[in-house]
């Protein structure tokens, strides 16, 4: 097997685990995250002016808890795949 | 050549000189400085305005940032009233109430720390209040008498309590007020006013300690609040 597809491999591997041991730990949590506010500005026709108002809306939103976890091991797998890429 | 000068004559002309200019202040340049705290409508009487929501959805938005988060959220639970002259904004007085547990991030865990006793502690302090006493630097940017609407804007003093702690605090507002008319009627009696509010609290003032290390790195050390209040006069 090339170095490379074994750095994608480890690197969802990796995810998987981290997302698993979450989602037990925090009972189900992770993917659950079903709603996000949005920020939309309303016009008032009566007072005539505009209102800002922050809405909750349906959306898929990423355990911010693994977020910044799974970004570093996607960044350093691509930087380690690319260096393996280039030595070859 | 002689000048004869009667002092006790140009005495009297700078006297008459002066009261006529003492009075041409007291009824030109005063009314101007009462009329600028209010709209000038002719009604010159309290009102007492109840937040309703079928004037407009109350909501209270709050945002925290830090560096790779942004946590947006928003209160509905909101309650309160407060009396308002709108021809003397300066005597508007009143509170506003707010339930802990109608704040929501779009994320019911980070909701869950939120009432959490590290943080707002919603068991505990069930509600946020802030109850102003007056307002000052009350200056009018529209008032259209015809139209029955004018905006102003201004700053409410009050006793802002949060996490069971209170403080004085200043927020500047800008208040519409919109006279009963057929339009208005179709949503709910009264005369209509529009309340909007912009200003920051720091959650240590208020000894919200959170979670250990997320105060700075997770959550912001500075709440930024907006508030868009609606209420109509009984």
């Amino acid at each position: 097997m090339k170095r490379s597809s074994l750095f994608i491999i480890l690197t969802f591997v990796c995810v998987a685990v981290l997302a698993l041991t979450r989602w037990y730990v925090d009972g189900k949590q992770l993917w659950t995250k079903q709603e996000m506010v949005v920020e939309i500005i309303e016009k008032d026709d009566i007072f005539g002016t505009e209102v800002r108002k922050n809405t909750i809306v349906p959306g898929f939103w990423l355990g911010l808890d693994i977020a910044g976890t799974t970004s570093i091991i996607a960044i350093l797998a691509i930087v380690v795949t690319l260096r393996a890429n280039r030595k070859r | 050549m002689k000048f004869h000068i009667d002092f006790r004559r140009t005495y009297a002309c700078s006297r008459l000189l002066t009261s006529k200019i003492v009075v041409a202040l007291v009824f030109l340049v005063l009314p101007t400085i009462v009329m600028a705290s209010g709209f000038g409508f002719g009604i010159n009487a309290n009102r007492t305005v109840q937040l309703n929501n079928k004037v407009g959805e109350n909501s209270i938005n709050f945002k925290s940032e830090v560096p790779l988060e942004r946590i947006l959220g928003k209160a509905t639970d909101i309650s309160g009233s407060f009396t308002i002259n709108p021809d003397n904004l300066q005597t508007a007085q009143g509170e506003i109430i707010v339930a802990v547990s109608s704040m929501k991030t779009g994320i019911k865990k980070r909701d869950d720390h939120l009432y959490a006793p590290d943080w707002l502690d919603a068991a505990k302090y069930p509600v946020i209040t802030f109850k102003f006493s007056s307002l000052v630097n009350v200056k009018v940017s529209s008032a259209d008498v015809q139209a029955g609407r004018g905006v102003a804007t201004a700053e409410a003093f009050g006793n802002f309590t949060m996490h069971g702690v209170t403080k004085q605090i200043t927020i500047p507002i800008t208040i519409t007020y919109v006279k009963e008319s057929t339009k208005t009627r179709e949503k709910a009696p009264g005369d209509f006013v529009l309340v909007q509010a912009n200003f920051s609290v720091a959650l240590k003032d208020f000894n919200v300690a959170g979670t250990k290390g997320q105060i700075g790195s997770k959550v912001g050390e500075k709440i930024d609040l907006e508030a868009n209040l609606y209420g109509a006069s009984k």
